[in-house]
């Protein structure tokens, strides 16, 4: 008994006992659960699974916007609208936005400014229920995300590097360049390559009195800022609601954009994820407000983002919200800067459409092959589904990816469950057979006749 | 009782404007126990009243006079100045009627009512006249749902492209809903709708009142609102009232129609919707027809209801089988299951659509699911829980279903398996 209470679990072997060896695989491969959660260990949920060739007209218009010589030239509030659900679940756009910072992150928009310039990018998710009724508020969790998203101890990071405070024998190290945080901003590391903390730390707190930014936060950058946990913990989530209010996110727009362009980034690439959380729960004045800070904050105020034209923002919204913001957005006169609605919204929009058939196979196969039985080499790469179940599949959730990777995730259960050999049409029907019923555009005639 | 088998005759258009039609033996329970009384000794023994989920009080003296001036026609009771008094009809019809379960009770009501005021069977041939294509269903009209105005300065109350085009966009999305449902040609409807908006118009505005008794002028209205008035008066002049070719003139007018509807809802003609499906507006049509003769189990006949034609009227009810209701109630469900994706719906949409698709009252479908609730084929829950969608106003006014006394809200139903 007192055994059985103590025990540890033991390593897992699924190769030899997973409930899925029928159909040759390790575990179920599609996603539990719908959409991306990037902290979660499971490349199922966590965007790590991600099908370039899915999105690449999306991928071309991101791109496009971008890719210049001159990251002056990058407009300012960009969008990202799913075309086909009008309230906006299940399309993809989290997974690509993620797939995008990834890759922005990776070599800091190297690749996608074909060299021109440094670039990093954050993925701002708001809360549900977050009260963003006011517009320091928005800038608090831009302010969060970028200390969570480690660009503030990046930023540190290279300020070291840049200014020179090393010995270039230690910037050469190859595992710099690998892993910039756990090197350069680890001070364990910096002390086994025998360099005083206290002095660095003393070279940094100089440089950054420079920027002429607020005192107290040059003060916990030199302590915490490497530190992404501490930082937050130490500076941010002390500086009190009250702070926030009057300074008017002029610690956003003004001191954060100086030590991020001090530290050699040309740009910031803000994507703003589910802007409906914001937006939405808003009162009709409190919209008009929101829309007027934007334009204020991001065009007509004199501060250090404006002058650079530092932040890029991409909104990610839908059709209901583009119908919600509209008038507000035309009564701010955005429409100059940045059109929301009508023929010239195009050039600023990167639209989502549903996925065709041959790509969500291609989707399906991507993540059965991550899950596959090496050793059971089995050639079919879509087994135990076939080519006709998966378009089923897609054609009734109308080509959302979301939905259609967990239509085939319970497709898989069900098939375990009833020991289906395969995954066919006939059984992809069953689950789906009773379709969801929409009313009808004429109301059926009555089963009875009264003068029959 | 005297039958009368035409249209034309001497009637009267004064109607209570009342519709619970338990009031008429409620009251004669009371003026049994006095010899002669007076109508306030009445009133305050008339129990208290509920309207859907939301309690509406005590009966007010204008719904008794009204009560008393039916029953006077009727020749129920008779009046001496402020003194009234039981007759020897009206002791025979409570003794009838006390003793009588409520199907009965409802047969005789109706044949009285017919009597007197003709529009019972009148009102039901007309509805099988205006859409006899889909068994006389009509629609009251409200304003399309999408148009959701808000509230303008009094002086603003132009007609104008707008509401037209909310008028034409409303009577085609009747007609395109349910065909011939509101068979108006679009100029007629669009000149009425008018006409009474700008007669609305220029109704003096009301004083705010309310707790403090607020003397100032409404500043605002709502357009919504005023232009669903519109609609429905609309409606009923040119269905119901101004036809040249029907046989009695103004038979109804607004207000009383609104009487009417719910009184013969109650008595089993008709089925009349509080909201239903996508429908803008309220949906009705007859659970009765008339006929020359019937061997059908599926209609019982109502005495001393005849049209011109000399047919009887007869109420169609549910004559197949427990098990067939059973499994037709297990369809409407599951439509209802399959549109809204949880298990628990509103017992309320299936009652509806229920009686839609049969033509039955919703009595019979109250008492037929009362006496199926045991069944070997199928498990059905019943549950009392307000939702959040059936907390608005116009929610909270829709007619309860009410089984074995029990009010009750939601219904799921499920088949067993077989063995």
């Amino acid at each position: 008994m007192c055994a059985n209470l103590l025990r540890k679990s033991g390593p897992k072997n699924f190769e030899i006992n997973s409930r899925f060896k029928k159909y040759g695989l390790t575990k179920n491969p599609f996603p539990p659960i719908p959409g991306v959660n990037i902290s979660s260990s499971d490349s199922r949920e966590n965007g790590s699974i991600y099908l370039e060739e899915l999105r690449s007209n999306e991928q071309k218009n991101f791109v496009k916007m971008f890719k210049t010589e001159d990251a002056s030239d990058i407009n300012r509030i960009s969008l990202l609208m799913d075309y086909q659900t009008a309230k906006g679940r299940g399309i993809g756009k989290t997974a690509f936005l993620n797939h995008q910072r990834v890759s922005i992150m990776k070599d800091f928009g190297y690749e996608l400014s074909g060299g021109n310039s440094v670039l990093f990018a954050i993925h701002v998710n708001p809360i549900p229920n977050g009260n963003y009724n006011t517009f320091w508020k928005v800038s608090k969790l831009i302010i969060e995300t970028l200390i969570k998203q480690e660009i503030i101890s990046f930023a540190l990071c290279r300020l070291i590097a840049l200014e020179g405070l090393l010995d270039s024998k230690i910037l050469d190290l190859p595992e710099i360049e690998e892993d910039l945080l756990n090197t350069l901003g680890n001070n364990d590391w910096l002390e086994k390559h025998d360099v005083p903390i206290f002095t660095l730390d003393n070279d940094v707190r100089f440089v950054l009195s420079k920027l002429q930014i607020d005192p107290n936060l040059v003060e916990n950058l030199v302590v915490w800022g490497r530190n992404p946990e501490g930082f937050l913990q130490h500076y941010f989530s002390k500086i009190s609601d009250s702070y926030f209010r009057k300074d008017q996110s002029k610690l956003l727009f003004n001191d954060i954009v100086k030590l991020l362009n001090f530290a050699g980034f040309d740009k910031g690439i803000i994507l703003f994820d589910e802007l409906e959380k914001v937006v939405q729960p808003l009162k009709k004045n409190d919209r008009r407000t929101f829309v007027d800070s934007l334009r204020y904050y991001l065009y007509d105020d004199l501060n250090e983002h404006t002058k650079l034209s530092f932040f890029h923002c991409l909104l990610v919204i839908h059709p209901y919200l583009q119908e919600i913001l509209l008038p507000h957005w035309d009564a701010a006169g955005m429409d100059r800067f940045v059109s929301i609605g009508g023929q010239l919204s195009e050039n600023y929009t990167i639209l989502f459409n549903p996925i065709e058939d041959k790509l969500a196979i291609t989707l399906a196969q991507e993540y059965i092959k991550n899950f596959r039985i090496e050793s059971e080499k089995i050639e079919d790469q879509i087994f135990p589904f076939t080519k006709e179940a998966l378009k089923k599949a897609h054609e009734y959730e109308q080509g959302i990816p979301g939905r259609y990777l967990q239509l085939l995730h319970k497709a898989i259960e069900q098939g375990i469950t009833n020991n289906w050999e395969t995954i066919s049409e006939v059984e992809i029907e069953s689950l789906v057979g009773k379709k969801i019923v929409d009313q009808k555009e004429t109301m059926e005639l009555p089963e009875v006749n009264l003068q029959g | 009782m005297k039958e009368f088998n035409n249209w034309n005759i001497d009637k009267k258009r004064s109607v209570g404007l009342f519709t619970d039609l338990h009031l008429y033996i409620e009251a004669l329970n009371e003026m049994k126990i006095y010899r002669t009384f007076e109508k306030s000794q009445i009133q305050e023994n008339l129990s208290k009243k509920v309207k859907g989920l939301i309690y509406s009080g005590s009966i007010t003296p204008k719904m008794v006079d009204e009560l008393f001036r039916e029953m006077l026609y009727f020749k129920w009771i008779s009046r001496n100045k402020k003194i009234f008094q039981l007759t020897e009809l009206g002791s025979d019809v409570f003794n009838t009627l006390s003793k009588t379960d409520l199907i009965n009770y409802r047969k005789e009501i109706v044949s009285y009512l017919h009597n007197t005021f003709i529009i019972p069977g009148w009102f039901v041939n007309r509805l099988w006249e205006l859409n006899p294509n889909r068994q006389g269903e009509i629609i009251m009209p409200a304003p399309i749902k999408l148009w959701a105005p808000n509230s303008r300065k009094w002086e603003n109350n132009n007609w104008s492209n707008e509401l037209e085009n909310v008028t034409k966009s409303t009577l085609a999305e009747c007609n395109k809903i349910c065909p011939g449902a509101l068979p108006i040609e679009s100029e007629d409807w669009i000149t009425n709708v008018k006409k009474i908006w700008d007669r609305l118009s220029l109704v003096y505005p009301r004083r705010k009142g309310g707790t403090g008794n607020n003397n100032e002028l409404m500043e605002k209205y709502q357009p919504r609102r005023r232009l669903s008035n519109a609609m429905k008066e609309a409606t009923i002049n040119i269905l119901f009232n101004r036809d040249a070719n029907m046989s009695i003139t103004n038979p109804l007018s607004f207000r009383t129609f609104m009487v009417w509807c719910p009184r013969l809802a109650e008595l089993e003609l008709l089925w009349y919707s509080d909201s239903f499906l996508n429908i803008p507006g309220r949906l009705l049509f007859p659970t009765s027809v008339f006929k020359e003769n019937n061997e059908s189990e599926a209609f019982e006949k109502i005495n001393n209801i005849r049209d011109p034609e000399n047919r009887s009227l007869y109420l169609h009810r549910w004559s197949n089988s427990a098990e067939a209701f059973l499994q037709a109630l297990h369809g409407v469900y599951e439509k209802n299951y399959l549109h809204k994706r949880i298990m628990y719906v509103s017992i309320l949409d299936v009652r509806d659509e229920f009686c839609r698709k049969y033509r039955i009252s919703a009595q019979r479908f109250e008492t037929l699911l009362g006496n199926n609730l045991r069944s070997k084929s199928y498990a059905i829950a019943l549950e009392t829980d307000v939702r959040e969608d059936q907390t608005s106003g116009s929610q909270q006014l829709r007619r309860p279903v009410i089984i074995n006394d029990k009010f009750y809200s939601l219904i799921a139903i499920t088949e067993k398996d077989k063995e």
